[in-house]
């Protein structure tokens, strides 16, 4: 008798089991897979690991691509791959799929699988952000970024705010002695030089690698010796090796030790501490995206390597407009902890009005006219002898020796 | 021909003897899907989106995720691995949760040989044997010092981790892209083979001889049998003369040179390359274990479980740009689908587990 009760029962959970299996496969097959044929340009944009909510490349890169998505009505699909070793065959099936008019790839660990896979499909193309393959292919354009203008107009700044603080030194904590960090460190040192020249301020600068692009610790310490030999306004050109700086920066404010600014660079890090915190260079990857998708949606492809500068809004220093969606982000995923996002831009606009005078200002824009309307324009140094020389040069005042076009 | 029909019938036999077995793991498996089908649903529209999302939702995983037997094989490869460093200390009754800092050895160990010789199967060894090295030092805190073999594990993960991250910024980036290491040579790539239908990438070979060779050491010799008769009763196997000190220590090491040979054919098979924010390695570990108690602490069911698992994941990609869903959906989706499955395997340890209290 029991055995027959337990039989029914299981048949009768068999028969909903199958019941449920039917459905499922009919409801699913009547749901569309989104392959809608169209007209239509469509883009897939590729993020880093990790996706959407990094404050950084990620959410810039979905900014882009959602500002080209309303202003072209095109289709914007984003898709994230598990790991690393995902990457490569995530890129090969979407460029199999010749679904998509443009494939926008963030960030460098791209490199590698668009290496491997883009000249199996030579009709796919392909826009890398923030690096290149160093190879030119039909389909696939590399934006880079002009690091020299965005540091120029720093140095400015920071040297400006140091002239408010009566200190002579600013400082620089840098990742590795690598192609992109040298132009930085010449677009400094130029806006500082550049300062001087307008003002007759001097500021001296303290720059150091670290080596690193990955520990805050490091750059909490490096940081921490440019506060005790005098300088006040830190660059932080490390990746998340300068989040140890703006700690130390904060410690050093709270510790009554003096006054001293950090200032960030690639997305706008000013939520992270607003009271310290006034500027952050940007590095538009927003920019970079809408520039490649409008690119293919306007039917003007140029493959090869494209570099933004502040002519293109490629690079700058991010407004208030810039720090307000940052801080809006940081409270999204629970990041922005003692501040409202109001109150982070009203502290950043007051601490700008409050340590950049009207005089520095000036001096900004008449720089940022000269670079912007292409007067003048910096050399790309090739090797670490013309770098080093370079740099050199402009401790002596020489301004032009840094500048491949137009004089000062 | 005879001698085919033979086997058949027999096979058939054995079927249709073990009925209710089969018959009761199906029915397991099918209420399992019901479930997590249903929870996913419920998810759905307690987010706000519409239920029938969930459905979509599993079509996009399973049809993309098994579509391609290239990249699922290859994605299952390290897994594998992984989830056999769980298993056979498991077997001996401990657990290796150090799967995560064994596999970050063995990929180190393995990238330094390759750039070193150029060889492939030196590179092999090496990551097999800094994993084994890394998880005799857990047995032997173990057994002679009797340290738990879990703490002592994620405390060594994390220290690991960070190790291993400054190995890497410090010693094997590549300068002119200092946020990678130096690529493995061509010589030491494992290499992918074209067989028409697939392209094979010897990492999955390699994978599989590891659970091959572990099914047959472990239900074929007379050391795999000292070992699980030690895993299940300490005391009966010292009674039977077994030292249980020896075979604690061979099998962790056995366990520790899986992981290290996961993290191996990781970099000589798949990415060839490491980051510095070891993005190419983390997590391996981890997701090994529920591999390998999905496979029901059995080595071809882990092969099976980490291709399943494998292909979850890939599918899951798929779900933000097919249905629109942030891609954290997915992991969830594939949370729920694996705790589903593992419920009726918890199910019945519960069961015997208060059947011998009860006694």
């Amino acid at each position: 008798m029991r055995s027959i009760a337990r039989t029914t029962l299981i048949l009768l959970l068999v028969a909903i089991v199958i019941i449920a299996g039917i459905a499922i496969v009919l409801l699913g097959g009547f749901y569309p897979g989104g392959g809608q044929p169209t007209e239509e340009t469509k883009v897939l944009v590729l993020f880093d690991v990790g996706g959407r909510g990094d404050l950084s490349f990620n959410d810039m890169a979905w900014l882009g691509a959602e500002r080209a998505k309303k202003e072209f009505n095109i289709k914007v699909d984003y898709a994230t791959p598990r790991s690393v070793a995902d990457m490569e065959n995530v890129l090969r099936s979407y460029s199999e799929s010749g679904e998509y008019d443009l494939i926008v790839l963030v960030g460098f660990l791209w490199t590698d699988p668009l290496n491997k896979t883009a000249d199996n499909y030579p009709n796919q193309k392909y826009a890398l952000i923030d690096a290149s393959t160093f190879v030119n292919r039909n389909n696939e354009v590399d934006i880079l970024f002009k690091e020299q203008e965005v540091g120029s107009l720093i140095g400015v700044l920071a040297s400006g705010m140091a002239k408010n603080l009566n200190a002579s030194k600013v400082g620089a904590v840098a990742g590795m002695s690598i192609p992109p960090l040298w132009r930085f460190h010449i677009g400094y040192l130029f806006g500082i030089k550049y300062f001087e020249l307008k003002t007759g301020y001097n500021v001296s600068l303290l720059w150091q690698y670290t080596n690193t692009f990955t520990d805050p610790q490091v750059g909490y310490n490096t940081a921490l010796q440019m506060l005790q030999q005098g300088a006040v306004v830190l660059y932080g050109l490390a990746g998340y090796t300068h989040v140890g700086m703006m700690d130390a920066v904060v410690d050093w404010n709270k510790n009554q030790m003096g006054k001293a600014f950090a200032i960030g660079q690639d997305a706008s890090q000013e939520w992270y501490a607003p009271e310290y915190i006034p500027l952050s260079g940007a590095k538009r990857v927003d920019v970079a995206v809408y520039t490649a998708i409008k690119m293919v949606v306007e039917k003007k492809w140029e493959p090869g390597i494209k570099v933004l500068g502040l002519a293109e809004s490629g690079v700058g220093i991010w407004d208030l407009e810039g720090v307000r969606t940052f801080a809006e982000w940081a409270s999204e995923v629970g990041k922005l902890k003692d501040y409202t996002v109001e109150e982070v831009v009203s502290i950043v606009n007051q601490t700008r009005t409050q340590y950049i005078d009207s005089a520095t200002w000036a001096v900004y824009n008449e720089l940022y006219q000269k670079i912007a309307s292409g007067e003048i324009a910096f050399k790309d140094p090739v090797s670490i002898e013309e770098y080093n020389s370079i740099i050199d040069a402009l401790i002596n005042g020489d301004l032009n020796a840094a500048l491949s076009k137009g004089s000062i | 021909m005879n001698g085919k029909v033979h086997v058949m019938r027999k096979l058939l036999e054995n079927i249709t003897s073990r009925k209710r077995e089969y018959g009761l793991a199906l029915l397991e498996i099918s209420l399992s899907i019901l479930l997590s089908l249903t929870i996913t649903a419920g998810i759905m529209i307690i987010m706000g989106y519409p239920s029938e999302l969930s459905l979509a939702a599993y079509t996009v995983i399973f049809t993309k995720g098994f579509d391609n037997a290239s990249y699922l094989f290859s994605r299952a490869s390290p897994l594998i691995l992984t989830a056999l460093a769980f298993l056979y200390p498991a077997l001996t009754g401990m657990f290796n949760i150090g799967g995560e800092g064994q596999l970050y050895v063995g990929a180190i160990a393995s990238l330094v040989t390759a750039l070193y010789t150029g060889s492939s199967l030196l590179a092999l060894i090496a990551g097999g044997l800094a994993g084994a090295a890394l998880g005799m030092v857990l047995a032997l805190l173990r057994v002679y010092r009797n340290v738990n073999e879990v703490v002592a594990a994620i405390m060594i993960n994390w220290a690991l981790f960070n190790i291993s991250m400054f190995v890497i910024a410090t010693y094997l980036t590549d300068p002119s892209i200092p946020h990678l290491t130096k690529q493995v040579p061509d010589s030491a790539k494992l290499p992918v083979v074209d067989l028409g239908i697939i392209r094979l990438n010897t990492s999955f070979l390699v994978a599989l001889a590891s659970a091959i060779g572990g099914a047959y050491l472990f239900y074929r010799t007379k050391l795999g049998f000292a070992m699980r008769v030690s895993g299940l009763n300490p005391i009966a196997s010292l009674i039977a003369g077994f030292e249980n000190k020896k075979l604690m220590l061979t099998s962790f090491a056995l366990g520790g040179g899986m992981a290290g040979l996961g993290g191996s054919i990781l970099v000589l098979g798949i990415v060839h390359r490491l980051d510095t924010m070891m993005m190419s390695l983390y997590g391996y570990g981890f997701l090994g274990i529920g591999a390998s108690l999905l496979g029901r602490n059995n080595p071809v069911g882990v092969v099976v479980s980490s291709i399943f698992l494998s292909g979850l994941l890939i599918g899951g990609q798929w779900i933000e740009t097919r249905l629109g869903l942030p891609h954290q959906v997915a992991d969830l989706i594939i949370g729920i689908i694996v705790i589903s499955l593992a419920i009726p395997f918890a199910y019945h340890y519960m069961k015997t587990f208060f059947r011998v209290r009860r006694k």
